[in-house]
């Protein structure tokens, strides 16, 4: 197929993404059983969560975005959510 | 003038996903940042509160009081001015047993730039509770001005906007970001996901000049920003310690309507820049070590790594001189941002987060003991003519 260079570097790119990301999906699939309540005590804990303060993370970006010529990738929150 | 998209991204890392802190509670924060030619100072509230049938609502109000004095942050000349940021935001959830819905509006006002952003996400956990899958996207519309003192300029009304002292020019974005964690253990998580912005209109600060131009800046009018970031969890339970890790790679281009580059002449812009001026590359590196002390203590260092290339566009006037040469013959675009230039910054930061459990039995201060208070203080080197700034945050949530 004749992509556009763009979309070709854009392609090469995701896929540095795609390909340890569906490593880990396979990996999530393969849990069984899953993770029971009972272990996952550490889960919920600070350390273990990527959004563990908002409002730490929206300060940061204003700063980090008006001193440095990128942006974006700070994530959206997920983690480990030991809540169930 | 604030920076328009780390508002949106602001937005955007509170809209999917599952809270992280307790179901109804109030945040206080005061936030500080001073370096050499700016000092901001940030009091922040935030309020979270349950509703009946499976809704939450979170709401934001903050106040940003910015005391620059530099020809390097902004306006021409060594003013000491003072502007004043507000900004307040609402965010509406709706939880299922196994996914969540948000809604968001943030909106923030200062003296030359207003800003609109509403956003939507969801989130799903999937396999058995050990994975999130998450998808937000949404529109900005910014509204860009100009402080003018004195008598105001003869207003610009033909070719592109420039703001001045009685017009202004809009900027839109849209944005959208994915991401998908997954607990491989009961003490590893991972996390990957790719974010892009596009934004169209007028992405240059009205108050930096260039001089050998005699006048403004002029930068592209489109930019699309993309990033993908990996992240990895990790806790010790023995002893008490958790680790994380974040990498992040970010690159953006021009893109046009019909998504391709059509230069149209040798002297297009997008023709000397290969079709794209922009073309920024990024790395970024954090690593933060969490450790509990005692029951009611923890701690957290934070090291965070960062590099980029220059702008396309941009060019070196001592490099450009050296080989006798202008950066400024024929050019059609054209910056003295620091940021658009080749960046490293480091950020080295400890916090302490203390449970108030202790003043449970003591008048007065026992009506605190069911909150946690948080104390920072980082450094943050810059490669660029900003130097470095000290960092202070001190906070407390309670919950209610």
């Amino acid at each position: 197929m004749d992509f556009a260079p763009w979309l070709r570097k854009w392609l090469r790119k995701s896929a540095l993404l795609v390909v340890p990301g569906c490593a880990i999906f396979a990996g999530g699939c393969a849990h069984h059983p899953p993770i029971e309540p009972w272990q996952r005590e550490h889960l919920a804990k600070r350390a273990m969560r990527f959004d563990a303060d908002p409002v730490e993370l929206h300060f940061r970006q204003h700063w980090f975005g008006a001193r440095e010529g990128s942006d974006l990738g700070y994530g959206q929150p997920g983690g480990g959510c030991g809540c169930n | 003038m604030r920076r328009p998209l780390a508002l949106v991204m602001g937005t955007m890392a509170l809209l999917a996903g599952y809270r992280a802190t307790a179901d109804d509670h109030v945040t206080l924060r005061m936030q500080y940042y001073r370096e050499p030619s700016t000092r901001v100072v940030q009091p922040v509230v935030e309020i979270e509160k349950d509703l009946p049938g499976g809704f939450d609502v979170n709401t934001h109000v903050l106040l940003d009081a910015i005391t620059s004095a530099s020809a390097a942050s902004g306006p021409a000349g060594d003013n000491i001015f003072t502007e004043v940021r507000d900004e307040a935001g609402i965010r509406i959830g709706k939880n299922w047993s196994r996914a969540r819905v948000t809604l968001a509006y943030n909106y923030s006002a200062e003296s030359d730039y207003w800003s609109h952003i509403v956003a939507g996400g969801a989130a799903f956990r999937l396999w058995g509770d050990t994975a999130t899958l998450s998808v937000a996207g949404g529109v900005g519309y910014d509204d860009v001005g100009k402080r003018v003192l004195g008598s105001a300029p003869t207003p610009v009304i033909t070719g592109p906007c420039i703001p001045n002292g009685t017009r202004h020019c809009p900027l839109d974005q849209q944005f959208a970001g994915i991401s998908y964690s997954q607990v491989l253990t009961p003490t590893l998580v991972v996390q990957g996901g790719y974010e892009l912005a596009l934004l169209d209109g007028y992405l240059a600060s009205p108050y930096r000049s260039v001089p050998q131009q005699q006048g403004g800046e002029v930068v592209p009018d489109k930019r699309w920003r993309n990033a993908v970031a990996a992240r990895a969890a990790y806790y010790i339970p023995r002893i008490g310690m958790g680790l994380q890790l974040h990498y992040r790679y970010y690159w953006d281009q021009y893109y046009k309507l019909k998504f391709g580059f059509v230069p149209t002449s040798a002297s297009d812009p997008l023709s000397t820049t290969g079709g794209n001026p922009w073309n920024v590359r990024s790395h970024t590196v954090e690593g933060r070590v969490y450790k509990t002390l005692g029951r009611d203590v923890e701690v957290r260092a934070t090291y965070r790594f960062y590099s980029q290339g220059s702008a396309a566009f941009w060019c070196d006037p001592a490099g450009a001189a050296a080989m006798g040469s202008s950066c400024y013959t024929n050019a059609m675009l054209y910056t003295t941002d620091p940021k658009l230039t080749p960046v490293s910054t480091q950020y080295l930061e400890g916090k302490i987060y203390w449970d108030a459990t202790r003043w449970r039995d003591t008048p007065f201060a026992g009506w605190f003991s069911a909150g946690t208070f948080e104390l920072s203080y980082g450094y943050y080197w810059e490669s660029t003519s900003y130097v470095g700034a000290h960092v202070l945050q001190a906070g407390y949530t309670i919950p209610y």
